[in-house]
């Protein structure tokens, strides 16, 4: 089922890249242009995305035929999300609320649903935090965005 | 020789050896941790080597990853979970030793055993690479587009896995490459009216979150935490006796034949694109239980495999540097991170390197060197304590590296874009590699993509379109062969499995097994 879904998937982005391609400029007097490696890019994809697409078929039938029901994968937990949550907010925020305390806050927010007990949490994300931003802004001087508050 | 005397003061001076122990100490801790491998160790080592000198960033980078590679065989030993995937081949075998109180004895031979790899490995770059070096300052266009074909064919074909996930996987890759200002018209693509993506995508960030973020969202993908695998019976519940290195010279001497073996075929393996230290220690691992007159004692704590496989999987990781100092292709993900840091610092890699850079060349032959001899003192340490890995848990970790991911993906630009693509590249990996996609050739593909394409059009306009053109130099005809030959590897490997099958199907009911 997967490997239809991401088969399709990749078919489609394939005819994407295809058309997306025909716009690219091309200079006079010269048959190939800035389109044709994307066009070459795009056509494997479509046909690997085929392919893919029909081998997940190709694996259904025959599981049904076996009168086996798919094999569920353990589903991922929605934590899975957390991470993502993190850099999204970190985005967002490190500009308003400064490059320390917003890693520190996203530190503390996945430790806490791992069952990382308060206070180490606490502790952990906020050493942590200042030790990266201390190194990466004074060391290392990457313009970091700081908050109002110089960190 | 001036110039062998001015690359080795590269090296041995104060700062670049603080940065390689340093470097050292970040490896053990990385490639100890399980689910911290020894790609994401340099990953997440590159926006801090971007502020370094030259050499001392390569030097770090070579040591990080050789100790690493090395020091995931001490979790394997210790709790049955190895370190890095490099060290997967034989962690029974060394789980095993564990459970009969020889620990120190396995891990002293296993940290011999990579020293040795890792030197035979350097010797092999030492002399081979100048040489073909030379012989490549022939190559044109056309061979140059070969040795790309040929290294993203490897990567698709060889690589265990469904060739067809490892195609599309590299298309990603390839498609990555694209954005940008396109090289021979100068007109943008893929670029969507960002002004940050005209310059193309950089790799790093794509890198930081291929092997960083996606390992931290896979953690926080599982139901349970990873520490309850390692509750079995582990060896940490054995009495341990014996020194580090008391056998290894006894040891070394009964398997002086598999070290020597395990090098070479690392080396090797390792220089083969597409394939790293990880296939190399599974490949020798067969080899040598094929090879043995005591197959059946593998897997239950048998000390020869052992000695094959950490022998090559850390000659593997030198062998590599090979094909990615001479042709700029890259021999593993590894290296693939590596050709990014050498443009970045100037240092092109091709095989002008030995003529434009010699000094700083053999400041990086240097730097092997030290960087496999530095194990010696620093995997002692790490032996002795072993315990520290084992109470430093994931779920403390994960966080931390994910704030690094964020920051070292800001600072190779200063700009939130990259920590966007990082973000997204992140993602597409974590739901790729969960359906069984390689992530490697998406690697390589971006890293290789502007060679191949450059390459490409320029022999296309050459040969005014003309296909056969790129047959008509023996040398490149050649390199179409074997890409010929790579692509229709999985065939023979099918064909060959049949014929295999046949006779094991006839003797399987008497054999009752």
């Amino acid at each position: 089922m997967k490997d239809l879904i991401l088969g399709l998937l990749f078919a489609v982005l394939g005819i994407a890249v295809i058309v997306m391609a025909r716009s690219f400029s091309t200079i006079d007097g010269l048959q190939y242009g800035a389109d044709l490696f994307p066009t070459l890019i795009g056509t494997g994809m479509l046909a690997g995305g085929v392919l893919l697409a029909l081998s997940g078929v190709r694996q259904m039938n025959r599981a049904r035929a076996a009168g086996e029901i798919a094999a569920q994968l353990p589903r991922p937990s929605w934590t899975v999300v957390l991470p993502v949550v993190a850099v999204i907010g970190y985005i967002l925020l490190a500009d308003t609320l400064g490059t320390g305390l917003t890693l520190a806050l996203a530190m503390f927010m996945l430790f806490c649903s791992r069952g990382v007990r308060l206070l180490p949490a606490i502790l952990t994300s906020v050493i942590a935090a200042a030790i990266v931003t201390f190194a990466f802004t004074r060391l290392l001087s990457v313009p970091l965005p700081l908050g109002p508050w110089g960190f | 020789m001036s110039e062998l005397i001015d690359g080795m003061l590269l090296v041995f001076n104060l700062q670049t050896m603080l940065v390689i122990v340093v470097a050292a100490l970040f490896g053990v801790f990385v490639g100890a941790i399980p689910g911290l491998s020894a790609t994401m160790a340099v990953a997440l080592l590159v926006p801090v080597t971007f502020y370094m000198e030259p050499t001392a960033a390569i030097a770090a980078i070579i040591t990080t990853a050789a100790m690493a590679i090395f020091a995931g065989d001490i979790p394997g030993a210790y709790l049955n979970i190895p370190g890095t995937p490099a060290s997967a081949a034989y962690v029974s075998d060394a789980s095993a030793l564990g459970r009969m109180g020889r620990v120190r004895e396995c891990l002293g031979t296993n940290l011999i055993c990579s020293v040795i790899g890792g030197l035979a490995g350097t010797l092999v770059l030492i002399m081979v690479a100048p040489s073909l070096a030379e012989f490549a300052l022939n190559f044109s266009s056309f061979e140059y587009f070969w040795l790309a074909v040929l290294g993203l064919s490897s990567a698709v074909f060889i690589a265990p896995g469904s060739p067809v996930k490892g195609f599309l996987s590299l298309m990603v890759g390839l498609l990555l490459a694209t954005v940008g200002l396109d090289m021979v018209t100068g007109s943008p693509r893929f670029t969507f009216d960002v002004p940050d993506l005209m310059g193309g995508i950089n790799f790093i960030p794509v890198m930081i979150g291929c092997f960083a973020l996606n390992e931290v969202m896979k953690l926080y993908a599982s139901r349970e935490s990873a520490s309850a695998a390692a509750k079995g019976d582990s060896a940490e519940r054995h009495p341990q006796t014996g020194t580090v290195f008391g056998k290894v010279p006894g040891n070394l001497r009964k398997h002086w034949r598999n070290v020597t073996r395990g090098s070479v075929l690392g080396t090797l393996i390792g220089a083969l694109p597409g394939a790293g230290a990880d296939i190399a220690a599974w490949i020798s691992y067969a080899v040598s239980k094929k090879r043995s007159k005591t197959p059946e004692a593998y897997g239950k704590g048998h000390l020869e495999g052992i000695v094959d496989a950490s022998s090559a999987n850390n000659a593997g990781i030198c062998g590599a540097w090979v094909p990615a100092l001479v042709f700029g292709i890259p021999g593993d993900s590894i290296t693939a991170i590596v050709i990014g840091v050498l443009y970045m610092k100037g240092m092109n890699p091709g095989p002008t390197i030995f003529i434009d850079n010699a000094e700083m060349a053999y400041g990086l032959f240097t730097a092997f060197f030290v960087a496999n001899l530095i194990l010696i003192p620093i995997g002692y340490l790490a032996i002795r304590s072993a315990h520290i890995f084992a109470v430093t848990p994931a779920k403390v970790l994960m966080p931390i590296i994910l704030a690094f991911c964020i920051v070292g993906a800001f600072a190779i630009n200063n700009s939130l874009t990259d920590v966007w693509i990082m973000l997204a590249c992140g993602v597409a990996a974590y739901l790729l590699a969960s359906s069984d996609f390689p992530i490697a050739p998406a690697i390589l593909g971006l890293v290789l993509g502007n060679i191949l394409e450059n390459n490409f059009m320029t022999s296309m306009i050459k040969s005014n379109g003309n296909l056969l053109a790129f047959f008509e130099r023996p040398i490149s005809a050649g390199l179409g062969a074997l890409v010929a030959l790579i692509v229709l590897f999985p065939l023979f490997t099918k064909a060959w499995l049949k014929y295999r099958k046949r006779p094991a199907l006839q003797s399987a009911p008497q054999g009752g097994r």
